[in-house]
């Protein structure tokens, strides 16, 4: 099992030495007025396939294809490469038609969204193994649910047994609101939990109101208030996992379209092929 | 962190401490039955006085034995069943195999070999909705008795019978014993030869006959050390190329002891909830630190706590299994003249058999004969050995809290225990989503846990090595495979009782309701309640990849770990 | 004791499916059905459970894990005690991501739709602006692509394809695909000639060597369209030239061919001795005009600024050379003899019986060799000529009957041409000089204005009945007996009288003689006057001085009719020089040589050189020209270096070489090619001094051009002038056009 620091530094290299010899392949082509930009195209296009096909790998599982990770790391690694191939292609003018463009614009967009993809799931795994219980994305709506109830019960509960109505105005208060309220999308950049502790000191600041029985629940409503804030934060986390992939994936699919048209265009009108 | 195992829901407890006897082993049992018992030959020796009052014999033969009757070619143990009863035969005669038929021939499923080509079909013929099966036939071999008690038979009687392969167990005789009290598979498949009335006892009657009746303990010994005290004592790595009348020597002085109950899951779901210390305590102390080493104990099933003190609390150092030995270094000093006390305490996790082989005997016949270089690798271990890692904590005065972990909560026991490593994890879901893609869109485990350092244990099986799920299987369906040992459930004899998964400490087993090709409910004809089944995790046997779930995660987060292996799974956390 | 939201405990757990593309909606209240939604996500809502009949009740199934048997429990009648009321299924995320996915995609091909079939495909398409030159084409893709050109065709073919539709409008000569527009032979020449690498080559042209050169590269290749309205499409890098040119270097100081006698590929067409000029003529001259102080009072850059011309005559060589051309410094003759009546020996063809009619009796001198061109224009001439071969007219004493016949023959042809000279004038001369068809244009400058009244006047003092007797020749008459010579004795002693005395008759007979009459009166009057001691009329001033600026006069006492050359660039001149310079036969190679000479009136040939190639003969009348339709292979612009002089001015470059023998290069020498030029080569140092990466640059563009040759930079469509139709019907139209 190597290390993943070792991992990362051979695959950097790798790809570092690769990347200087397409570079200076690319700038020997260009000085022998051979016709580079067809020859980075087609290398792009490849690339762009390639890098496609971690998809598929993922959706049939069973094949004794690759491991996924492997698959992964080629994907990370090898994406690299695209964007400096897709640079040497395009040289970076933008001043091209309206497809050229668009073409451009779609390959900077998944292109970032996947290096801030790779960022994101390199940045939240840890916060939220840090924040508590990890929770399962699809479940969060039932257990949100099940938190309120159990927080209502013991409100109610507290003020059947002790006629007092300290936790109930609290509840109708802050807690009502703060159990309802979602996460803001980016909160998990933010590190955006002051909701939770402004709630949580004004239920220390309530304890001497408290007689002991309703100072147990108010521990229970403690602890609800950690699960909620855990809540929250898994959720934020695991939905900019998700949500990043709605840039990358769909716009993929998109950009091969426009990178069909584009060739087909190319081979249609270059004066060398 | 504490280990999070703490369950939200009061009605979790459903195993209340259950009395002695409040549930006997069969209701058919009459008084009139253990008359004739106690009449038998069988019992015509043992003395009733030698049992204490609260344990007589009468109680034992009542509610721990049963009388059963089997048709000829029915199939009794089967081997690699693991069986918690021993049998002796009443009346007629039984037959062992020698040789396994095939296992259709058992009502087993044939073993499926994977195919690239075989994963697609079924892939392609996956059904859209969850649990769907299609009407199940009765498997082959497989009857349901009116109380819901499977029958087995044996397929084409004569033709197996007949052949010169097997051994004929007349009347009086006994099989079984070994692994009802040595928790091992069937060592081999024994058949009714004609018609045969069975005395059936579980393992807790057959534990206490043989403690309070010499002539059982001396009989059922024998037939251990005769049968297979030998073979294991030659397979110790201490005691290789000795002589055959050393290693007799040996057998004979050899004692072995059973510590911890036979169903331990259902005890360590009582305890489970309570605090590490409470839990210590209730483990069997085995071996007391600080004491004289008199024996060297030789694990031979079962999971073992190695601890020591530490002011005021137990401090895990490591665990042992199946095969490993404990005291030998303090052994084999004492030996050189340097006397030393034990410097660990050994607790038993769970159901523990230890063999006690005494120090006279060992100074005497084995350690003259081993070299320089073998004793120092003998004392060597005097360092503390080798524990797991949690990561970013290592191995402190305070112990380690992933270790503790693991231990308290049986994890030991896995052989494929599924690791998920918390900080690399993206919960992207594509391990379950290749596991239900490889299992007719099923998912066979659940990406959920307990928690500790930042690595979760997922409720998926973790094929143990002491898959106490298998104890009260009634139709076997759930078996281990012989090739890599995988635990397995056969879909078409699994009746849905929901032992197995009541069995499993770890909650990894699901009992799912099945539907048809509309996604609607299957129920039973008469009573109209849906129909069930255990379904579980089956480390992909069938496919080619290897589990699914490993090759599927992009993250490196998930493995399947061997717990016995402490290095890998260091390896692995320390990444 | 951490709270935890989720159970561990076997049969509080189901299985997640994140496979699933839809949930039931309840889910998120924890009580989803048991049926979950269909295929399409249609609700199937019913129970949370399917109650059991045990015996004669009904049990509640619910599974544990989704809330075990529920309060109510089941109904009497065996329904779900708790229904799940319809809901709206969920899909889940990954669904949603694969529709926004979809609807992506089918943007994406809205998109290309436009782009490939649309309306506004060109704009679409358009891979990016073009050049300013070509932005007029954005919308016409077919100017330069062939469309539509097929995925098929590819390779060389197609670039080829591609080519012609750029050279449709920049011509590149002959050779226009291939490198530099030089012929595949010249090419490989010069691949030959190429020495073999020098110094350290850098590691890409290295590699690039390595793969070969490119032949016949596509003009795409170099020039980079649609890269936006300002870029450079004539952009090109040194390495590139370096990536065909095997001989490789890394800049023009280290590596770059030492000049091979740069600039000076020929000689000078005028012979223009600098060093002798700026070491003896001037200061010699400096008396009587000022000598030049500088380059620029004769040298001007062309309108490129690119070549330093010459400037025109009058500006520079005239100061002092002007009078040597017109002839006033000139001690000889300053005409040149066009016409003479030769010596005749009229006693010896008398004798042989042979009448040539009237002859006078003191001329002699030679055939000019003018006359004997025109002559050999008449047949029978030419063969009496051979005839009597070296032998003189004016003594054929020992000629034979033959040759005396043939003497008298071209006696008879002198006489006929002078006639025609008389009666035609300037006509008679083209005839002469050859048939219409071998004649050029220009040779209508060979007449020089020949005045037929100098003709005229000339005969009627010499031989007065020339005109009767050629035509009585002419039909084939017996002369008659030569007319008493006394005729001519008594002009002499009393012209006048003669004159008067003839000219009655002859206005009645002839009235082509009237005019001349005043002229003979003057003549004659002269004539008569210069023995008389008091002038009783006007002087006339010499006969070739009435004529300083040119033209024609005649001289009685010898004879002839003379041409006097008017100055610097004289058209007869002129045209006898071109027209007798590459023509072998003796008559026209006696004229040049007679033009040619060093004394020569006008000594034309003394500064103007004649080339002789194979291509021809030239005789160079002008100056290096600039050349515009030509590009040469390196190319300097002077006058971007004027400011960069130093004190030595122009001399900074060109520095005098006075050892060379540049006038070696000249008299018998006739090629060009092999010269001695006034100026020491140039040295590569000179230009490297300044033209470094880091100062005046040293890209190869800056001196070398890649397309050399002949040609035209844009090809105009051939086109006819289009009448508007209107115009075309309109009556009258054809008076506006």
């Amino acid at each position: 099992m190597i290390p993943f620091l070792t991992r990362r530094w051979i695959l950097s290299l790798a790809t570092a030495v690769v990347a200087i010899w397409l570079g200076l392949a690319w700038r020997v082509g260009w000085i022998a007025l051979r016709p580079v930009n067809m020859y980075s195209g087609w290398l792009l296009f490849a690339l762009m396939v390639g890098l496609a096909f971690f998809n598929a790998r993922k959706k049939l599982p069973f094949l004794p294809l690759l491991k996924a990770s492997t698959w992964l790391q080629i994907h990370i690694y090898v994406g690299w490469l695209a964007c400096l191939i897709f640079i040497m292609h395009t040289g970076l003018r933008f001043s091209g038609g309206r497809l050229e463009w668009l073409l451009s614009l779609g390959f900077i967009a998944v292109a970032a969204s996947g290096i801030f993809g790779l960022w994101l799931s390199r940045w939240i795994p840890p916060q939220l193994a840090r924040s508590g219980e990890s929770l399962i994305y699809e479940r969060i709506p039932v257990l949100r649910h099940r938190l309120v109830e159990e927080a209502k019960a013991i409100v109610t509960q507290a003020e059947a047994e002790t006629q007092s109505t300290t936790l109930t105005d609290y509840y109708l208060r802050v807690l009502g609101d703060y159990f309802a309220r979602q996460p803001a999308l980016l909160a998990p950049l933010a590190g955006d939990d002051a909701d939770y502790h402004r709630v949580r000191l004004e239920l220390t600041s309530l304890r001497r109101f408290l007689n002991e029985r309703e100072i147990v629940l108010a521990d229970q409503i403690g602890q609800l208030l950690e699960a909620k804030r855990n809540l929250d934060s898994q959720l934020a986390g695991q939905r900019l996992l998700k949500l990043w992939l709605f840039v990358h994936i769909p716009l993929t699919y998109g950009l091969f379209v426009l990178v069909g048209a584009h060739v087909w265009l190319i081979l249609n009108y270059a004066h060398r092929l | 962190m504490n280990s999070g195992s703490q369950p939200p829901y009061a009605q979790a407890r459903r195993h209340a401490a259950p009395e002695r006897w409040d549930k006997p082993f069969s209701e058919d049992m009459k008084e009139v039955d253990v008359d004739l018992l106690l009449a038998h030959p069988l019992f015509v020796s043992t003395n009733p006085d030698r049992f204490p009052l609260s344990i007589p014999l009468r109680g034992i033969l009542k509610n721990d034995a049963r009388i059963r009757r089997f048709q000829p070619g029915e199939v009794i143990v089967r081997r690699g069943d693991y069986g918690h009863s021993a049998f002796v035969i009443l009346d007629g005669a039984a037959r062992v195999l020698l040789r396994e038929p095939a296992a259709e021939q058992l009502g087993r499923r044939q073993q499926v070999r994977p195919s690239v080509w075989g994963s697609i079909k079924r892939w392609l013929k996956r059904p859209h909705y969850a649990e769907q099966s299609a009407n199940r036939g009765s498997a082959t071999a497989l009857q349901l008795s009116g109380s819901g008690e499977a029958r087995i038979f044996l397929q084409d009687v004569p033709g197996v019978l007949d052949a010169d392969w097997t051994v004929q167990l007349k009347s009086g005789e006994m099989f079984g014993e070994i692994a009802a009290l040595g928790r091992t598979p069937r060592t081999s498949t024994v058949v009714a030869d004609g018609d045969a009335q069975v005395l059936e006892i579980r393992w807790q009657g057959l534990r206490e006959i043989r403690r309070y009746s010499p002539e059982w303990k001396a009989q059922i010994d024998s037939r251990y050390r005769e049968r297979s005290l030998r073979r294991h004592l030659a397979e110790t790595p201490l005691l290789y190329n000795l002589s055959e009348e050393t290693l007799g020597l040996i057998a004979d002085a050899t004692r072995f002891e059973t510590f911890g109950e036979f169903d331990w899951q259902s005890a360590y779901s009582r305890v489970r909830e309570a605090g590490e210390r409470e839990r210590l305590e209730q483990e069997p102390l085995i071996a007391r630190e600080g004491d004289y080493p008199n024996g060297l104990l030789l694990v031979r099933s079962g999971f073992a706590r190695v601890s020591n003190r530490y002011n005021h609390g137990e401090r895990t150092e490591s665990y042992i299994g199946k095969g490993e030995a404990f005291g030998l270094a303090e052994i084999v000093s004492g030996w050189q003249g340097k006397v030393m006390p034990l410097r660990r305490s050994l607790r038993a996790l769970g159901y523990v058999d230890i063999l006690f082989i005494p120090t006279a005997i060992l100074e005497e016949h084995v350690f003259p004969r081993l070299t320089a270089e073998q004793l120092a690798a003998l004392t060597k271990d005097l360092s503390p050995p080798a524990a797991v890692v949690g990561p970013g904590a290592v191995l402190d005065e305070s112990g380690n809290t992933f270790l503790e972990f693991i231990v308290a909560q049986r994890f030991i026991n896995g052989r494929a225990t599924m690791l998920i490593d918390l900080d690399r994890c993206t919960r992207c879901d594509d391990c379950v989503r290749a596991c239900a893609a490889t299992h007719d869109n099923n998912p066979r485990f659940i990406r959920q846990g307990p928690e500790s350092s930042g690595v979760m244990v997922a409720s998926a099986c973790m094929h143990c090595v002491d898959p106490v799920c298998m104890i009260g299987c009634p139709t076997g369906a759930i078996h281990r495979e012989s090739i890599n040992g995988q635990v397995e459930i056969n879909p078409e004899t699994c009746i849905g009782c929901s032992v197995c998964a009541q069995s499993c400490p770890y909650g990894t087993i699901q009992m799912v309701a099945l539907h048809d090709e509309e996604g609607l409910p299957i129920v039973t004809e008469e009573t109209g309640a849906p129909i069930r089944r255990a379904t579980k995790c089956d480390l992909c046997i069938d496919q080619p990849a290897g589990p699914a779930c490993v090759s599927a995660c992009p993250h490196d987060a998930l493995i399947r770990a061997d717990m016995r292996s402490v290095d890998d799974i260091n390896r692995w956390l320390l990444r | 004791m951490r709270r935890l939201l989720q159970s561990i405990i076997y049969n509080r757990k189901v299985y997640d499916r994140p496979q699933d593309e839809w949930t039931c909606g309840r889910a998120a209240e924890g009580c989803p059905c048991i049926y979950g939604p269909g295929k399409k996500g249609e609700c199937r809502a019913t129970s949370q459970c399917l109650p059991a009949k045990k015996g004669d009740r009904w049990v509640c199934t619910r599974a544990i894990s989704l809330g075990a048997v529920c309060e109510p429990g089941p109904l009497p009648d065996g329904s779900c005690g708790c229904p799940v009321p319809p809901c709206r299924p969920v899909r889940s995320l990954r669904a949603e991501r694969g529709r926004l996915t979809w609807l992506m995609v089918s943007l994406a091909l809205g998109v290309v739709i436009l782009a490939v079939w649309g309306e506004t495909r060109a704009d679409w398409s358009n891979p990016g602006p073009l050049t300013d030159q070509h932005a007029m084409s954005a919308q016409r893709c077919a100017d330069c692509h062939l469309e539509p050109a097929g995925i098929s065709a590819g390779g060389a073919a197609r670039q080829l394809q591609h080519d012609l539709l750029c050279i449709k409008c920049h011509d590149l000569g002959p050779h226009g695909s291939s490198p530099h527009g030089a012929a595949p032979a010249e090419l490989l020449a010069l691949a030959r000639a190429e020495k073999p690498p020098i110094g350290p080559r850098p590691l890409v042209l290295a590699a690039v060597t390595a793969t070969g050169r490119p032949t016949e590269p596509a003009c795409a290749a170099c020039h980079r369209e649609h890269q936006g309205h300002a870029a450079d499409l004539k952009h090109m890098g040194n390495q590139q030239c370096q990536a065909c040119h095997q001989t490789q270097f890394a800049s023009l100081a280290h590596g770059h061919p030492e000049f091979t006698g740069y600039p000076y590929v020929r000689r000078t067409r005028i012979e223009f001795d600098h060093a002798a000029h700026f070491q003896k003529h001037f200061p010699e001259s400096h008396l009587t005009t000022p000598p030049p102080t500088s380059c620029a009072q004769c040298h001007e850059p062309a309108m490129d600024g690119r070549q330093m011309l010459v400037r025109n005559f009058e500006q520079t060589c005239a100061q002092c050379h002007a009078t040597q051309i017109d002839g006033d410094s000139r001690a000889s003759a300053k005409g040149l003899e066009f016409f003479r009546l030769p010596g005749l020996d009229t006693a010896a063809l008398e004798a042989a019986g042979l009448g040539i009619g009237e002859w006078p009796a003191y001329c002699d001198g030679p055939i000019t060799p003018f006359m004997r061109w025109m002559l050999e224009g008449d047949e029978s001439v030419r063969v009496a000529m051979t005839a009597l071969g070296s032998l003189n007219l004016a003594d054929l004493s020992r000629a034979t009957p033959a040759q005396k016949a043939a003497a008298a023959q071209i006696v008879w042809g002198i006489k006929g041409l002078l006639a025609d000279l008389v009666t035609q004038g300037q006509q008679t001369i083209m005839n002469r000089l050859g048939p219409p068809a071998t004649r050029s244009p220009a040779m209508a400058r060979p007449t020089g204005q020949f005045s037929a009244d100098v003709a005229l006047a000339a005969q009627q003092s010499w031989l007065p009945h020339l005109l009767t007797e050629v035509a009585a020749h002419r039909r084939g008459e017996k002369p008659a007996p030569p007319a008493p010579i006394v005729a001519a004795r008594v002009a002499e002693v009393a012209p006048t009288a003669v004159v008067s005395s003839a000219t009655p008759a002859s206005a009645a007979s002839d009235d082509l003689l009237a005019d001349p009459t005043p002229v003979a009166d003057n003549k004659a009057a002269a004539s008569a006057a210069v023995p008389v001691a008091a002038p009783a009329t006007l002087a006339f001033a010499e006969a070739d001085a009435r004529v300083a600026q040119g033209g024609w006069y005649r001289q009685d006492e010898s004879y002839t009719i003379h041409y006097r050359p008017g100055g610097h660039a004289d058209s007869f001149l002129t045209a006898w020089l071109e027209g007798t310079a590459g023509n072998p036969a003796p008559a026209a190679q006696a004229i040049f040589a007679q033009l040619s000479s060093d004394h020569a009136q006008g000594v034309c040939m003394k500064c103007h050189t004649v080339d002789r190639t194979a291509a021809g003969t030239v005789v160079n009348w002008q100056t290096a020209q600039p050349k515009p339709g030509f590009r040469p292979f390196t190319t300097f612009k002077h006058d971007a270096h004027f400011s960069l002089m130093g004190d030595q001015g122009c001399a900074t470059c060109h520095t005098l070489d006075v050892t060379a023998n540049y006038a070696g290069s000249f008299g018998a020498n006739h090629d060009p090619a092999v010269f001695h030029s006034n100026f020491a080569p140039l040295s590569k140092d000179i230009c490297a001094a300044c033209h470094q990466p880091a100062k005046a640059g040293d890209s190869c563009q800056q001196c070398h051009n890649y397309h050399t040759g002949e040609m035209q930079n844009l090809r105009v469509r051939a086109a006819d002038f289009h009448v508007a139709p209107e115009l075309a019907h309109a009556p009258g139209s054809s008076q506006k056009l």
